[in-house]
């Protein structure tokens, strides 16, 4: 008990905030779902979108915990949890804290041991060099980051952080042609210039950080959706044939040990989504309802979290 | 709504002793077991009974891991997987047992980390046929 007075006191806004998160979380995910039914279906203008609500997820947690600190009360929808469940709540949360900075400096360390491997002994592969001169040049880069061909990597990725290199598996499907590889280089060299490999690194540490919040852990799911979508735009922008690009992109789906870690989800996966994105006319009311059915889900769930807590607060 | 099976590429994973036979057969080519034999022998610089090599061999061919020559003899084996195929298989196979995948998210894959199933693969072909198809006409 003398631990719990401890921890209440010295880190009670702690719970207090890891609880508010709960439903705040929630919220965000149900306000992004109705700005993005508003906004309309420009894969770029939802990514924008994705990412403000992010950046609101992850300033919410730590505003809460300073208007304890300083008014010694936070924005609390009426309800918090009741006094005897805090330090719990407490010791959760700093339980949290440590498992997920844990996580996130392992992820981040065997990601660069990844990285490594991958480059070790990779070689500088002239034709694509060469055809990603004239793609930069398309898209008006002034320079373009190294094109490596490595025996290690089993997929086409963009590696690194502050330096950022393309890295191509050595055995990639020989039967594309030079349009469909124009595609795909355009579509690593989106990545490059958009800065997704540093927002992939905020992202990442702050997925380890919410990995037990539903509605936080969507939201950086979708950012990782429509990232993908916005360089498929650009891919096609560059090199003007959507079906050749979709063939390439089916072609590297097919490399041995890419299907080994299916995982599929609900909607009929992730490859068929972006195919589908890229060669069908969009739905719009289909998307326009998908939208909807986001926004009732997070307000729903949000509503619920809220009631339960009040009904729990009321039995104890 | 259970998720479809995933298709694998099945090939088991090497033991350590295992590993040491297939180290020997990427360096030295196809080879028989007195060769494996030596070889291990030279390796650990103990001595490796003829049985335990030829035991060693015989599982790692029902495994799948070699394959046996039938026609010649004394009777020569050789690796299934080249070596970068076995290395990379255990590297991925090693990460996405611990991590399940929280490495690969640091990474920027053109695919996504959600990988295609066979069938999905099949009917984005389909509809890809389908689409040049009514092109074409």
């Amino acid at each position: 008990m003398i631990l719990f007075e401890l921890v209440g006191d010295q880190f009670g806004p702690l719970g207090w905030s890891f609880y508010h998160f709960l439903w705040q979380g929630m919220l965000v995910a149900a306000l992004y779902s109705v700005a993005c039914l508003l906004c309309g279906d420009s894969a770029r203008h939802r990514y924008a979108l994705a990412c403000l609500f992010l950046v609101l997820a992850i300033v919410l947690p730590g505003w809460q915990v300073w208007m304890i600190l300083v008014h010694h009360h936070g924005v609390s929808l009426g309800v918090g949890p009741p006094e005897s469940l805090l330090p719990w709540m407490t010791l959760a949360a700093l339980l949290w804290v440590c498992v997920a900075t844990a996580l996130s400096a392992s992820a981040l360390i065997r990601a660069a041991a990844l990285k490594r491997q991958w480059l070790t002994g990779a070689v500088e592969d002239p034709r694509w060099r060469e055809i990603e001169q004239s793609v930069a040049a398309k898209m008006g880069l002034r320079s373009a980051p190294q094109v490596v061909r490595s025996s290690t990597a089993d997929v086409m990725a963009v590696v690194g952080w502050r330096r950022p290199t393309i890295v191509i598996p050595e055995d990639m499907p020989c039967d594309l042609n030079d349009g469909q590889l124009r595609a795909l280089l355009g579509h690593e060299l989106a990545h490059v210039t958009r800065h997704d490999p540093i927002v992939n690194l905020v992202l990442s540490v702050f997925e380890s950080f919410v990995f037990f919040h539903p509605g936080a852990a969507w939201l950086a799911g979708e950012v990782r959706r429509l990232r993908e979508h916005c360089c498929d735009d650009v891919a096609v922008q560059v090199s003007g044939d959507a079906i050749a690009y979709a063939r390439a992109l089916t072609a590297l789906a097919k490399m041995p040990g890419l299907t080994t870690r299916t995982t599929l989800s609900a909607n009929g996966g992730e490859l068929k989504t972006r195919v589908l994105r890229l060669v069908a006319k969009r739905n719009i009311a289909r998307a326009f309802l998908s939208d909807a059915r986001h926004f009732t889900f997070w307000l729903a769930s949000t509503v619920a979290l809220v009631v339960i807590s009040k009904i729990v607060c009321q039995l104890m | 709504m259970s998720p479809p099976r995933p298709y694998k590429r099945q090939s088991p994973k090497p033991t350590n002793a295992e590993l040491a036979i297939l180290r020997i057969l990427w360096r030295d080519g196809p080879s028989t077991v007195r060769h494996i034999r030596l070889s291990l022998e030279e390796d650990r610089g103990s001595a490796v009974g003829h049985t335990t090599a030829l035991k060693l061999v015989q599982i790692m061919c029902e495994k799948g891991l070699l394959d046996r020559e039938e026609a010649s003899k004394p009777q020569v084996f050789h690796p299934r997987l080249a070596e970068r195929d076995t290395q990379r298989q255990m590297v991925s196979d090693l990460l996405d047992r611990v991590f399940s995948g929280s490495v690969r998210k640091l990474v920027l894959e053109l695919l996504g980390l959600n990988r295609a199933s066979a069938a999905e693969i099949r009917e984005v072909e389909e509809l890809l046929d389908r689409i040049e198809k009514g092109k074409r006409q």
